[in-house]
């Protein structure tokens, strides 16, 4: 480009500073082997979205989990109690009557609160009220503390359930040993006749 | 540089030839050297370039068919050059080149309207320093000038009258020195 700024000429009549032949030919090599070299060539797309891919449904997995789990746990309706919904009646009810006993029927139904009473039994008293029918199984881990020996009891159902022994029913044998000693005869007292000492 | 060699140039790179980055390197090597010695200095240049011209080599066989040659390896070399100024060691070194540039820049020349020149563009600030080198020095047009700056042509055109104008200044205070050195010499 030729400029008629004399300035501008005197500058681009300036010696250029020269590279040396030595650091000149370095650069060449080292440009040249970088220019000859084949290109890394960046992994394509689609190989390179499988982990999000995978990641993102991992997520909706665990998400759709969370939300069912949470949805069993808070249910957003309480579950209705069974109602008779055909609940007619005598025969010879009028149609007023009819209509009263559905209503109350149906309104019993929305406002009663059942409630189940259960008797607290504790592991213990069921493990000792209970009969000697009853298994107790004891695990203990390999790994575990002895100290955290798990008692597992079988859980009573109605018909298997029944407070102390019944007839006929002998006590388990416990490991501990039987309070009282066993009964020994007593040794009996020689018969013979005993000197004396003044006797003798 | 013709236009029509910048094309052929740059198709046989795109083909991959070494002969053309041969020739291309054979033309431009000097210039962005020189370039870069009077931005950085001499020392660091010699790293700078090495580096510009690694990179070059990297995305040579990659550049679009239109591409200017001149302003793309001056915009490589001047974005090196930004980029060597944020690190701390390079920092310290190119910090010498304002205040001893003559040492650090090009050799001085035995013209002394040279060396007064060479003196006056080393006082400037980069900004006014690197639009009248890539438009005084290397023959750039002020469009290519705006490309390796990443302004508007009309912005690098106003940033070359300043740029000239604070030469033309710095020149008269360098002759007005010299000239008052000169005038005690004469009356001691």
């Amino acid at each position: 480009m030729t400029t008629s700024d004399p300035l501008l000429e005197r500058l681009r009549q300036l010696p250029r500073p020269a590279l040396d032949d030595v650091a000149a030919a370095r650069t060449q090599a080292r440009a040249e082997t970088a220019f000859g070299a084949p290109q890394v060539e960046p992994r394509p797309r689609r190989a390179r979205a499988w982990i999000p891919a995978a990641l993102a449904l991992w997520g909706a997995l665990y998400a759709f989990g969370a939300v069912r789990e949470l949805g069993r746990i808070y249910p957003a309706s309480t579950a209705q109690p069974a109602v008779a919904v055909n609940h007619r009646g005598p025969a010879n009810f009028d149609d007023v009557s009819q209509f009263m006993l559905k209503a109350t029927s149906n309104a019993s139904a929305r406002t009663t609160i059942i409630t189940t009473i259960v008797p607290p039994r504790p592991d213990t008293l069921r493990a000792t009220s209970r009969s000697n029918a009853v298994p107790v199984c004891s695990d203990v881990s390999s790994d575990m503390d002895p100290s955290m020996q798990v008692v597992a009891c079988d859980t009573p159902d109605a018909e298997t359930f029944r407070l102390g022994a019944g007839r006929g029913t002998y006590a388990a044998p416990t490991a501990a040993p039987p309070g009282r000693a066993p009964h020994r005869p007593r040794a009996r007292a020689p018969s013979g006749r005993i000197s004396r000492r003044d006797e003798a | 540089m013709m236009a029509a060699d910048d094309d052929v140039l740059v198709a046989r790179l795109r083909r991959g030839e070494r002969a053309a980055f041969r020739d291309l390197y054979a033309r431009f090597a000097q210039a962005s050297f020189g370039y870069l010695a009077r931005l950085a200095g001499r020392d660091v240049a010699e790293d700078l370039h090495q580096e510009v011209w690694l990179s070059i080599a990297r995305h040579a066989a990659g550049v679009a068919a239109d591409t200017d040659l001149a302003a793309w390896i001056f915009t490589v070399a001047r974005n090196r050059f930004m980029s060597s100024r944020r690190r701390p060691d390079v920092a310290v070194a190119a910090a010498g080149v304002d205040t001893d540039h003559a040492a650090a820049g090009p050799p001085p020349s035995d013209d002394p309207g040279c060396r007064d020149l060479e003196r006056a563009l080393a006082s400037l600030p980069d900004m006014h320093r690197e639009v009248l080198l890539l438009v005084g020095v290397e023959g750039l047009d002020v469009a290519q000038a705006a490309q390796v700056l990443s302004i508007r042509p009309d912005a690098a055109r106003q940033r070359l009258a300043r740029a000239r104008a604070a030469l033309a200044e710095a020149l008269d205070e360098n002759e007005a020195e010299l000239e008052k050195s000169t005038g005690r010499k004469a009356t001691s």
